[in-house]
């Protein structure tokens, strides 16, 4: 009802009469979402499912074993034994993929140049976990893998730094004594992405002892709700393990969800990821709380000011309705300006202070900008502010819309 | 039927257990067309009437009925649209919105109301009567006292309220800028407005159609 024009105009001649309000105000709003915004991108990276991870939400990780026997405790990674003569079985699982990452030294077959770099030693159902941009050739397929082929896919920077801007495909490396030939490159990917991110990709088969090695080992579920079910199969793997080699014990860690793993949960529990969110929440609670207070308080004064106002529009006609709709969509206004510069500010932030904000990241890892710049991000930022503007400006606006229109003239 | 009607108004204002009794059992009635003035020492309680006259101020006891409606059983939102419709002020401080330009102060009481689509036309138009269309965006600090009252009056207007209530319309205000004011209001009566105005001044009190005089919270005349 109210005129969007006028109101709009009279919140501008407001901002601008009162610059020092106006500056505070929404400096304190951008300061609280860039907080939260920092915070929950962080989250959002690490966990929801972004290319080129795209499959994270229905992907399970089983990613440590623990094997004991009379005599010894073994920690570590899942070992191929027992992923070769168990876990492979895995009904409920729509696809699994095993890998492995080391640092390895690679020369060009010349010998001229000699670098380490990342590779992961993987199979050939790995390429449909992960959605990769192959920017020429293509990735070694299931008989290259079960042949255990020297095929490699490598990352265009490791393209540009071996071989210069030249077609790599076709072109050698030696690696571990053996000569590969690579047979894709695919566009780089951010070290954000623990199980995308990598320099070379070989088939393990390649590897002579692939059989001695630790991997990880991820399985595509059709929909969440499949976790009950393999979490199950994995229980009885453990049991059915124990009845075959009476006096040991095979423990696997999980299978966790995209969350579990990234809040390194190790042990078995379940409720632990629901402290993870409840820790979140009262978080994001206390950074939104502190800055709503300190707003509303800001707005009881603002609001004070302007009694005289609220008397006279009453005197025309508004409603207590009305005066309370005016006064939250004016401070929706400053606080959606507020939240348009917090996030942009937690955009810098996130730039400058990745390396702090996701442990062991190498310095030059890129943000990926899809996880960040989405209407999903957009859409929180705006009901952030929403909520900011309804906390704070609701109280100042009950107790200024209260007074009898006499007395609010006469202030 | 009376336009305006007051039946045993008492208004006690209580303050840190101090009670001011500022009207004592008024009653009065005012007819359609009619143009008052109000009178009285200061303190008399002059501007507590109109207050509860024009529903901006409830009365500790007693009927304010306008235009036959009985208002002290309207719910806030009735009795905001009422006011809305019936009434128009003008005060003696102006009481413009300074964050507001003229044409926005004047439009005030129309986007309060429903349905109404030409909202600056009628602006301007009654700007132009009250002799100030060329100050439209205009801001009111930029404006003397004279000229916000001018806008004051057409902001009371645009709505065509039955009533207008002038709480010493021209108490800030020079003699010739006050007598422009009056003259206007004159005008407006004789459209047919019903006016009740309070007012110092005994020469403006006889050029309306009739004084009431007030003492102590009580009407005496
Ligand atoms: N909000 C209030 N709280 C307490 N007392 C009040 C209040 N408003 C008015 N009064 C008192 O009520 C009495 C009448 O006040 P009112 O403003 O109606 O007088 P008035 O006739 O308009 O005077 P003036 O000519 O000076 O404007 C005065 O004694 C005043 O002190
Ligand atoms: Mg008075």
């Amino acid at each position: 009802m109210i005129n969007r024009d006028t109101m709009l105009k009279q919140t501008f001649y407001l901002l601008r009469k009162n610059p020092f309000i106006t500056v505070i105000s929404v400096a304190g709003t951008a300061v609280a979402i860039m907080m939260i915004m920092v915070i929950l991108m962080v989250e959002m990276i690490k966990t929801i499912p972004i290319a080129p991870e795209n499959n994270r939400d229905k992907t399970l990780y089983i990613r440590s074993e623990m094997y004991k026997n009379k005599s010894s405790t073994n920690c570590g990674l899942v070992s191929y034994k027992h992923y070769n003569d168990y876990l492979r079985y895995l009904e409920n699982a729509k696809l699994k993929t095993l890998l492995t990452k080391g640092q390895e030294i690679i020369k060009t077959s010349s010998g001229s140049k000699r670098m380490e770099c990342t590779c992961s030693y993987c199979d050939d159902n790995y390429w449909k976990f992960i959605s990769f941009d192959f920017v020429e050739g293509t990735h070694f397929n299931r008989e290259d893998f079960a042949a255990g082929l020297n095929k490699a896919v490598i990352s265009q920077k490791l393209s540009e730094e071996l071989y210069g801007k030249k077609s790599a495909v076709g072109k050698t490396f030696i690696l571990n004594n053996k000569k590969y030939s690579v047979v894709g490159i695919v566009e780089n990917i951010s070290p954000i992405f623990p199980y995308a991110y990598s320099d070379i990709w070989i088939p393990y088969t390649s590897s002579f002892n692939y059989e001695k090695m630790g991997y990880s080992l991820l399985l595509l579920m059709d929909s969440k709700k499949d976790k009950a079910l393999l979490t199950q199969e994995v229980r009885e793997i453990e049991q059915k393990f124990t009845t075959i080699h009476e006096g040991e014990l095979l423990t696997y860690l999980g299978p966790y969800s995209q969350r579990e793993q990234v809040h390194n949960k190790w042990n078995n529990s379940p409720t632990k990821i629901t402290m993870e969110t409840i820790k979140l929440s009262v978080i994001l609670f206390f950074l939104f709380l502190i800055p709503a207070l300190n707003l509303s308080g800001f707005n009881l004064s603002r609001i004070k000011k302007r009694t005289e106002e609220i008397g006279i529009r009453k005197a025309f006609g508004a409603t207590k309705r009305s005066i309370i709709r005016q006064m939250l969509q004016e401070n929706l206004i400053t606080t959606l300006i507020g939240g348009v510069l917090g996030l942009l500010l937690s955009y810098i932030a996130l730039y400058f202070l990745r390396n702090h904000l996701f442990i062991g990241l190498p310095a030059d890892a890129v943000i990926p900008l899809n996880a960040i710049v989405s209407p999903y991000i957009f859409l929180v930022v705006f009901l952030a502010c929403i909520l900011l503007s309804v906390i704070s400006t609701i109280v100042p606006a009950l107790r200024a819309a209260k007074f009898t229109i006499a007395e609010s003239i006469r202030s | 039927m009376s336009i305006i009607n007051l039946e045993g108004i008492t208004k006690i204002y209580k303050t840190d257990e101090v009670e001011t009794i500022a009207l004592e059992n008024v009653n009065l009635s005012v007819e359609k067309g009619d143009f008052i003035s109000v009178m009285g020492p200061s303190g008399c309680g002059k501007s507590t009437l109109l207050n509860v006259m024009g529903l901006l101020d409830c009365p500790t006891k007693g009927i304010v009925t306008l235009n036959g409606v009985d208002t002290t059983k309207m719910k806030e939102k009735e009795t905001a649209h009422f006011r809305n419709k019936t009434l128009g002020f003008v005060f003696q401080s102006f009481h413009l919105i300074s964050s507001l330009n003229v044409l926005d102060n004047v439009e005030l009481p129309l986007i309060y109301r429903h349905g109404v689509s030409n909202r600056t036309q009628r602006a301007k138009e009654v700007l132009e009567r009250v002799g100030l269309s060329h100050r439209m965006r205009h801001y009111p600090s930029q404006l003397s006292g004279g000229q916000c009252q001018r806008v004051a009056i057409a902001r009371a207007i645009i709505g065509n309220p039955d009533i207008i209530l002038a709480d010493e319309p021209t108490g800030n205000l020079d003699s010739k800028m006050g007598q422009e004011i009056i003259d206007l209001l004159h005008q407006l009566n004789q459209d047919g407005t019903t006016i009740v105005m309070v007012t110092h001044d005994e020469q403006i009190a006889k050029t309306t159609k009739q004084v009431m005089r007030f003492f102590d919270g009580r009407r005496v005349e």
